[in-house]
């Protein structure tokens, strides 16, 4: 392992004046002006990505986004002001607008909110990668996505591969006003395989993703020809697939579903901002059953290598292992500094912002149930009838009412204790915690997932999810 | 503000010099005001101030992109030598011939850019949100837990090397709220977004109303058990939503060229009901997605997609329009909810607006005429498989119908059936047209759609 610093130099130097200098002479300015805290971010994000469409480059492109954003809290009111020039007078007048416009509602918010007992931390944190991506040349990676393409051309029914190989490198510097001085990096990458078979009118389509905060090491660890082989002939083998059977079914979800179940409901509603105002129904769960023995679950921003790994939250706290649920008991919920502070506890290390012109939130990491006794052999040989999930599309939140829904890219009918026919893709769906009592087997086999995370609309964090197989009752629809 | 011309012509200017066979620079600039309640109260407010520029050039058939902030003038030239960087290291594209060409813009479009917009502070955003909250928070023990106003003055420059020079400036006002009530240990939520180029283009007071009723309806639905099939009313947000994830998936240029649409060999066939017509409709007054030119510079055009059941055509961004030999005018990159981020790619091929017209029955007399019946006014997430039409999703606000009337509220249920099927199944058209977004704000693409009745859809509940 090595440190990487490649944009810190950037940040630190910008301009005449070095830029913590800037930030700390706009959080000054904040204060003086009435702030009772405020912070300022700078955020330096390069990404790049190459995409491959029928062994043809489509695109390649980078992106280089720059911007600091200033937060002021007055009262119980925040104010954010955000902006792309990045000078010292810009800057300060930045400063001067998140505390005018946090001050005009101060006196319509009827709550106090003081940070004033958060830790203050002084520290320069590299991204712990083998493989700095912007070490790698251009042709190595071309040749890459060129071979993961190529790859899934298995058969003349694949009528459509698209292979897509991207970096992110992100810095941050960070300064608030009770005495905080960070600057960290991330850098995450990833390979992404997708093809469309078709057969007479029927198409369908199979992908596979990786991913995590690695440098180009990952992609070292992929054998491109194998993953595009694999997604090439799952995408035939669903043009086979029988129609998915619709009512309440035995499940044994897959990691990636397992890990929708955690997050999209568990996790979201598990987000102290949504408890404290009273809009999840784990509100008042604390202490109480809410699964099976066999549901612990844990968000983890501490996890090496997977994509929701953060030094730090967009606050400038550490990451965490935060427990959630122990032995099918509700333990507690995430945190930003807000809440902490509100709650009494201590921050979690998930008060994560999309970018430096958006707020914070609470937002989970890596988010997952913890691993079983059983096998998953064992968990379809115990099954007399039921489906085995693979893969998931997408998952969708529900704090308040606590309704589960994901959307799995395929399974297959298990029948008598074995895996028999494929099914194209359906929707799972059901109230999480009737899910969660149900819950009889979970594997030794366990995986994480990554992705982006949206809380309502918008607001997208790089996270991951998973756990093991896990068997439970599920309602099961498609067409 | 940064010139956005003078940095377009900066670019081109200095890609010439650098013996590029083409460029491409699109630039933006916007600001943005944003106001949160949380709690039924004022929360966060945040202003914000961007620029950014794309740039796409091509060395023969290589052809590169970069994009970048844009704090002066030199992040843009910055980004072109990026780009160039990019296309020297390229495999020839072997489609790409050129940029758009200029062409005459004759069409316009009214209630696009809405001068009250960038005259409101994010203090008056606020005024508006409370007006929501006292709105929803009329109904005893209601509250509001979160809500959120955005408004956005925006322009953009594109300019390329066949001398093409267009622009366009706009607004964009997007809104979600949520309700909750809470009663005998049960909780109901109510949710609504809205989009609209204009301030008075959306009723705050109403939408107060709206998710203060949707919040009462859950709080009284019953979890559904056992499977249902009958005709199902499909809320407008809703089926607009359904609609772009696949239907248009299926007709876009790019998919139909690169084998993955559905209906590749489809055009003139009778694929749903008679009285079904859809348009892509780039100058639909006050359309989200409405401007004189689509975001490569090429005139905006009405097309016709589905004419009376038939698929008509396809639609092209300029690179694919190329490709088919068809008429571009389709390539977007501005979000329905949003201009941030626009900069970020290259125009990619997408719809406008796509419009169903309205039919001649109110959603009452939908309901009405129903003996038995399911209305979803609310999914979860109303995506469609963009390869089959199939789909199962879970239903968030959703009822009943039984002898013309709502019977009663259900949850924890999934609706599934096919929407590619049942577009051939269409029993009544409404006349409530309404915006239903993209999946992502950030994505291109609206859809104004009335309500509509189906036939063949299952509602499956628990055991």
């Amino acid at each position: 392992m090595k440190l990487i610093w490649s944009g810190f130099a950037i940040l630190r130097y910008w301009g005449e004046i070095p830029m913590m200098e800037r930030l700390s002479k706009s959080v000054e300015k904040a204060l003086e002006m009435g702030a009772h805290f405020a912070d300022a971010r700078l955020e330096n994000r390069k990404l790049s990505t190459i995409f491959v469409v029928n062994d043809e480059l489509r695109s390649y492109q980078n992106m280089s986004v720059r911007g600091v954003g200033i937060r002021a809290l007055v009262g119980g009111s925040w104010g954010l002001s955000s902006t792309t020039q990045l000078d010292a007078d810009s800057l300060l007048e930045a400063a001067e607008m998140a505390v005018r416009i946090a001050k005009h509602n101060a006196q319509k918010v009827e709550k106090e909110v003081s940070l004033d007992s958060a830790r203050s931390l002084k520290k320069s944190l590299g991204a712990r990668v083998k493989k700095n991506p912007l070490d790698v040349d251009s042709e190595s990676k071309l040749s890459f996505v060129m071979d993961l393409t190529k790859a899934q051309k298995v058969d003349d029914r694949v009528v459509n591969t698209n292979s897509r190989y991207g970096e992110r490198i992100y810095n941050f510097l960070l300064v608030n006003s009770l005495g905080s001085e960070l600057e960290w990096e991330e850098i995450r990458t990833f390979a992404f395989a997708h093809s469309v078979a078709a057969e007479g009118d029927k198409r369908e389509f199979s992908y596979d993703i990786k991913d995590g905060t690695k440098g180009f090491e990952l992609i070292d660890e992929i054998d491109p020809n194998a993953m595009g082989e694999k997604v090439g002939n799952e995408s035939i083998e669903l043009l086979g697939a029988k129609r998915p059977p619709n009512g309440m079914m035995t499940v044994v979800a897959d990691p990636d579903i397992s890990g929708l179940l955690a997050h999209e409901v568990m996790g979201h509603a598990s987000e102290a901002d949504e408890v404290v105002k009273e809009r999840s129904f784990l509100t008042p769960m604390v202490g109480k059953r809410v699964g099976s023995d066999l549901i612990s679950m844990v968000d983890d921003g501490t996890y090496p290598g997977a994509n929701g790994m953060i030094p730090f939250d967009s606050e400038g706290t550490p990451s965490a292992h935060t427990s959630i649920i122990e032995k099918g008991v509700y333990r507690g919920y995430m945190h930003n500094l807000e809440t902490a502070a509100e709650m009494g506890v201590e921050p979690t290390g998930n008060g994560r912002a999309e970018d430096f012109s958006r707020r914070v939130w609470v937002r989970m990491t890596n988010t997952y149930f913890e691993k079983g006794p059983d096998s998953l052999d064992e968990m379809i040989a115990e099954t007399k009838e039921g489906i085995l999930t693979s893969k998931a599309m997408r998952g969708m939140e529900d704090p308040v009412g606590g309704g589960f829904e994901a959307v799995a890219l395929k399974g297959y009918i298990i029948k008598n204790g074995e895996v028999t026919d494929p099914i194209p893709s359906f929707t799972l769906a059901g109230s999480a915690l009737d899910i969660l009592n149900t819950v009889d087997m979970a594997s030794k086999e366990f995986e994480l997932s990554g992705g982006t995370c949206g809380k309502g609309d918008e607001d997208w964090v790089n996270v991951s999810s998973g756990g093991p197989y896990i068997r439970a009752k599920i309602v099961v629809g498609g067409a | 503000m940064i010139d956005l011309g003078s940095v377009n012509g900066r670019v081109i200017s200095k890609a010439n010099k650098e013996g590029v066979s083409a460029v491409e620079t699109f630039s933006v600039s916007w600001r943005s005001k944003s106001a949160y309640i949380e709690d039924s109260m004022p929360n966060f407010v945040i202003e914000d101030k961007q620029s950014g520029i794309g740039v796409k050039v091509a060395i023969g058939k290589k052809v590169g992109f970069s994009s970048s902030s844009l704090e002066k003038e030199e992040d843009a030239l910055a980004a072109l030598d990026a780009a160039i960087k990019i296309a020297r290291l390229s495999p020839d594209d072997a489609h790409f011939e050129s940029f758009p060409p200029i062409k005459e813009v004759t069409g316009s479009v009214d209630g696009v850019y809405d001068g009250s917009i960038p005259e409101s502070s994010s203090a008056d955003l606020m005024d508006k949100a409370m007006i929501v909250v006292e709105s929803a928070t009329a109904t005893k023990d209601m509250e509001v837990p979160k809500g959120m106003i955005r408004a956005q003055d925006y322009e953009f420059k594109i300019s390329n090397s066949t001398g093409l020079e267009n622009g366009h400036k706009g607004t964009i006002l997007f809104l979600s709220f949520s309700s909750k009530i809470a009663a005998g240990g049960n909780s109901g939520e109510g949710i609504e977004k809205a989009y609209s180029t204009e301030l008075k283009g959306i009723d705050f007071e109403s939408i107060g109303e709206k998710i203060s009723s949707r919040a009462v309806n859950t709080l009284d639905a019953i979890p559904f058990k056992g499977k249902f099939e009958a005709p199902a009313i499909i809320a407008n947000s809703e089926l607009g939503q359904m609609l772009l994830s696949s239907l248009g998936y299926a007709i876009s240029g790019e998919n139909v060229n690169k084998k993955r649409s559905p209906w590749i060999d489809k055009i003139g066939s009778k694929m749903f009901s008679e009285t079904l017509n859809i348009m892509d409709d780039p100058l639909l007054p006050g359309g989200i997605q409405s401007a004189p030119i689509d975001d490569e510079g090429s005139p905006a055009v009405r097309k016709t997609i589905v004419e009376k059941g038939v698929l008509k055509r396809f639609i092209y961004d300029h690179y694919n329009a190329q490709i088919a030999q068809q008429e571009g005018g389709n390539g977007f990159r501005r979000g329905v909810g949003t201009i941030e981020k626009s900069h970020f790619i290259p125009a990619s091929c997408s719809v406008s607006n796509l419009t169903i017209p309205p039919g001649d029955k109110g959603l009452d007399e939908m309901i009405s005429e129903l003996d038995k019946g399911i209305l979803v006014e609310k999914f979860a997430a109303p995506e469609v498989n963009q390869f089959s039409g199939a789909f199962g999703l879970e239903v968030r606000n959703a009822s009943i119908i039984e002898k013309g009337e709502i019977k009663e509220y259900v949850k924890f249920a999934l609706l599934s059936g096919n929407l590619f099927e049942s577009l051939g199944k269409v029993l009544m058209i409404g006349n409530d047209n309404a915006i239903g977004g993209p999946w992502m704000i950030t994505s291109p693409g609206a859809a104004y759609c009335p309500s509509v009745t189906f036939e063949g859809f299952q509602l499956v509940g628990q055991e």
